[in-house]
C-alpha cells in the first residue's frame, strides 16, 4: 500500500490483512536489570501529566514487583489483544479497585480537629471502604522461600503498539497512530468514554476519567518529543535503564539492543499486539541448596517465569548479556556492555532526545 | 402519529409524570438491537457477537406542543436503573430521539450530506440531552452551536424509565444542526435505548429499524 494513501487514523489497523506501518516507530528499551524500584518515572509521569482532578487514581507508568498480580490486579489473565489468527480476544474492563485507585485519608480528623491521640490515618477507597488493592500492593514481595526467594522490578506503561488492540477497538477512530513516530494517541475531542479500548487493551494501560468522561493514557511524553526532549519517565530515571529511540535506526541503543543483539523482547508477545516497549531481561544470582552452596546454572529468577513474560527468546537474551558480561569482567572489550552501561548521559540512552526541558522557550502569559 | 396541541405551560408541559400525558395514547415503537454486522469495532464484534444486548424491545413515544413548545416523551421498560457512573464498568441508561436534517438522511446515523440529529439523554447527566450531529455510523459529535438547548426530566418507577424532551419549537439561529418543527408540518423521527446494566453504549443499543412518522397540529 502506497503510504501516501494512508489517512491518520489508519496508521495500526489492519487493512485487507495487512497491518498499516508507521514511517517510523518509536520505541524504549528498559534493562531490567537496572531498575532499582524507585518510582522516580512513575512521578516524574504523574506530575508532568496526571495532576488533574479525575486523574488521581492514574499511573499512566506503574512499576510493579513481579511475580505478582501487577496493576491492575491479575491483569496478564484479563484477555484482550489478539488471538493467533488475528481475531480480536474478548476482556473485560478493569475496576477501579483492581487498579488501586487514588485512596481518601482522614487528615483532617487526625491533623485538625483535635483526634490525633486517638485517630490514626486510615485510607478509604472511592467506595469509602478499606482498600483491598492498590497499584503498588505487592511492592517487594515477590515469590519463591528463603534463601531462594526471589523477585524484581517491572516498570510498565502504554506499548504504543504497531497493531494497537485499543484503536481498532474504537467505534469512533477516537484512537490514532502517528505516522511520523507510532505514538498512539486518544483524542479526547472524540472519545466519548465507551472504554472499549480499556476492554480491548491486553496490557490494561489505559484509565477512566470520570470528571472528564474519557479514557487517558500514556502519550509517550509527544510534546517532549517533538522539542527533542526525552519523555519524562526516561529522562528522571535515576537507574538510566530507560533507552528511547526510533526502532529503525541502525545506530541507536534501541535498534541495537533489540534488533542487532537480540536481548531486548517484548512482553507477552503472544497478546498480538506487537508492543514497542521492549526489555533486556534480568539476570540472576544461582539458586543455593541446601547446604548455602550456589548451584550452578539454576538462576534464582526461575527461567519459565521469564519466559512466561518474554517467551523462549529469553534463553538466548540472558546467554548473550552473561556471556558479553564476562568478556567485559575478563577486561574485554563490549558494545552491549557499553550500550546497557550507558557511560554518557544523555546521549547514550536517548541520542535524539537530548535537548534539556529547562532549556525550551515555554509560551506563556505575557508571550507574544 | 398526530402531535396535539395544547394550551398547557412549559414546566407540566416537560414534566413526565404530570397527569395530561394520560389523554394522549402512546405510539407504540418497536425495537431491535442494532445488527452486530453493523458494530463499527472488530472488537464489540468479537465480544458481542453472541452476546445479547438491545434489552428494551420496545418504547411508548408521545408528543405534544403549545405553539412555542414541543417535548416527546419516552416510556421503556428497564427493570433496575443505571442511574450513576461509579466504577470503570459502570454504564448509565440512555435514551436518544434521532431526527434526519435532509430529506435523504438514512435512519441508521445519517450519512455524509445527509446529517442527522440526535438527542441523547443519560440517566447520570439527566437535566439535558446532548446534542449531536452524525453524518454515519461513529461519527457523532457535539452540535457546535448548540443555539437550542433540550431539556429532560426522567422518572423511574415500577420498572420503567418515563423521560420528557422539550424544547423551542422554532430552532434559534443558527439553527444548521437542529431539528426543525412547524405547527402542520410532517417530521420524522426515530428512537434508540440502552440499557446500562448491560454495559449498552455506543452502537450496542436497541433501536426503531422505521421511522416513526411525525404531524403537528397546526
Amino acid at each position: 500500500m502506497d503510504s501516501k494513501e494512508i489517512a491518520a487514523w489508519q496508521v495500526g489497523r489492519e487493512i485487507g490483512g495487512e497491518i498499516v506501518r508507521p514511517k517510523r516507530q518509536l520505541a524504549m528499551v528498559f534493562d531490567l536489570n537496572k531498575c532499582l524500584g524507585c518510582h522516580t518515572c512513575s512521578i516524574a509521569c504523574k506530575t508532568q501529566w496526571t495532576r488533574e482532578e479525575g486523574m488521581e487514581g492514574m499511573w499512566w507508568n506503574v512499576v510493579n514487583t513481579v511475580p505478582g498480580q501487577g496493576t491492575p490486579k491479575g491483569w496478564e489473565a484479563m484477555g484482550g489483544g489478539f488471538t493467533p489468527n488475528g481475531n480480536a480476544r474478548p476482556s473485560r474492563i478493569p475496576g477501579r479497585e483492581e487498579f488501586g485507585d487514588a485512596w481518601q485519608f482522614n487528615q483532617s480528623e487526625v491533623l485538625y480537629e483535635g483526634a490525633g491521640k486517638e485517630a490514626h490515618l486510615t485510607p478509604k477507597n472511592f467506595k469509602g471502604e478499606k482498600p483491598s488493592w492498590g497499584p503498588n500492593w505487592e511492592e517487594d514481595q515477590g515469590a519463591g522461600e528463603y534463601p531462594n526467594s526471589y523477585f524484581f522490578y517491572f516498570p510498565r506503561m502504554c506499548n504504543h503498539c504497531t497493531h494497537p488492540a485499543c484503536l481498532e477497538a474504537c467505534p469512533r477512530g477516537a484512537i490514532h497512530k502517528r505516522e511520523q513516530d507510532g505514538i498512539v494517541l486518544i483524542d479526547d475531542q472524540k472519545c466519548k468514554g465507551y472504554r472499549f479500548c480499556m476492554e480491548a487493551c491486553p496490557y490494561k494501560r489505559i484509565y477512566y476519567n470520570h470528571v472528564r468522561l474519557v479514557s487517558q493514557k500514556c502519550i509517550f511524553c509527544f510534546p517532549r518529543i517533538e522539542q527533542g526532549v526525552a519523555p519524562a519517565c526516561a529522562r528522571q530515571c535515576p537507574g538510566r535503564l530507560r533507552f528511547v529511540g526510533y526502532l529503525d535506526d541502525e545506530k541507536g541503543p534501541i535498534n541495537k539492543l533489540v534488533a542487532q543483539w537480540k536481548v531486548a523482547l517484548p512482553l507477552h508477545e503472544e497478546f498480538g499486539t506487537q508492543p514497542n516497549v521492549y526489555y533486556v531481561p534480568p539476570l540472576s544470582p544461582p539458586k543455593l541448596d541446601a547446604d548455602g552452596n550456589p548451584i550452578p546454572n539454576e538462576p534464582r529468577i526461575p527461567l519459565g517465569y521469564l519466559e512466561s513474560l518474554f517467551g523462549p527468546r529469553v534463553r538466548d537474551a540472558l546467554a548473550v548479556v552473561e556471556a558479553e558480561k564476562a568478556k567485559r569482567s575478563r577486561g574485554e572489550p563490549s558494545e552491549l556492555m557499553d550500550i546497557l552501561i550507558g557511560y554518557k548521559w544523555p546521549d547514550d540512552l536517548f541520542p535524539d532526545f537530548t535537548k534539556d526541558p529547562a532549556t525550551l522557550h515555554r509560551g506563556g502569559e505575557g508571550d507574544a | 402519529m398526530l402531535a396535539k396541541r395544547i394550551d398547557i405551560g412549559a414546566d407540566t408541559l416537560g414534566d413526565p409524570a404530570a397527569a395530561f400525558w394520560g389523554r394522549f395514547p402512546a405510539r407504540k415503537v418497536s425495537l431491535v438491537p442494532t445488527p452486530v454486522g453493523l458494530q463499527n469495532s472488530k472488537y464489540v464484534l468479537a465480544k458481542w457477537r453472541d452476546g445479547e444486548y438491545g434489552h428494551a424491545r420496545a418504547a411508548g413515544l408521545q408528543c405534544v406542543h403549545n405553539g412555542t413548545e414541543i417535548a416527546f416523551r419516552l416510556e421503556w421498560e428497564c427493570e433496575k436503573a443505571a442511574a450513576s457512573v461509579i466504577d470503570n464498568d459502570h454504564f448509565a441508561d440512555a435514551a436518544a430521539l434521532l431526527f434526519p436534517l435532509s430529506d435523504l438522511a438514512p435512519l441508521i446515523m445519517g450519512a455524509e450530506g445527509a446529517p442527522v440529529s440526535i438527542w441523547h439523554w443519560r440517566a447520570d447527566r439527566p437535566k439535558a440531552a446532548r446534542l449531536n450531529v452524525a453524518t454515519g455510523i461513529g461519527t457523532s459529535s457535539l452540535t457546535r452551536n448548540a443555539t437550542t438547548p433540550v431539556e429532560t426530566k426522567a422518572v423511574h418507577h415500577g420498572g420503567r424509565w418515563a423521560l420528557v424532551y422539550r424544547r423551542a419549537l422554532e430552532a434559534r439561529l443558527p439553527a444548521d444542526d437542529a431539528a426543525k418543527f412547524t405547527p402542520g408540518g410532517h417530521h420524522r423521527l426515530a428512537v434508540a435505548v440502552w440499557s446500562g446494566a448491560n454495559a449498552e453504549r455506543a452502537g450496542l443499543k436497541a433501536y426503531s429499524p422505521e421511522w416513526v412518522e411525525l404531524e403537528l397540529e397546526a
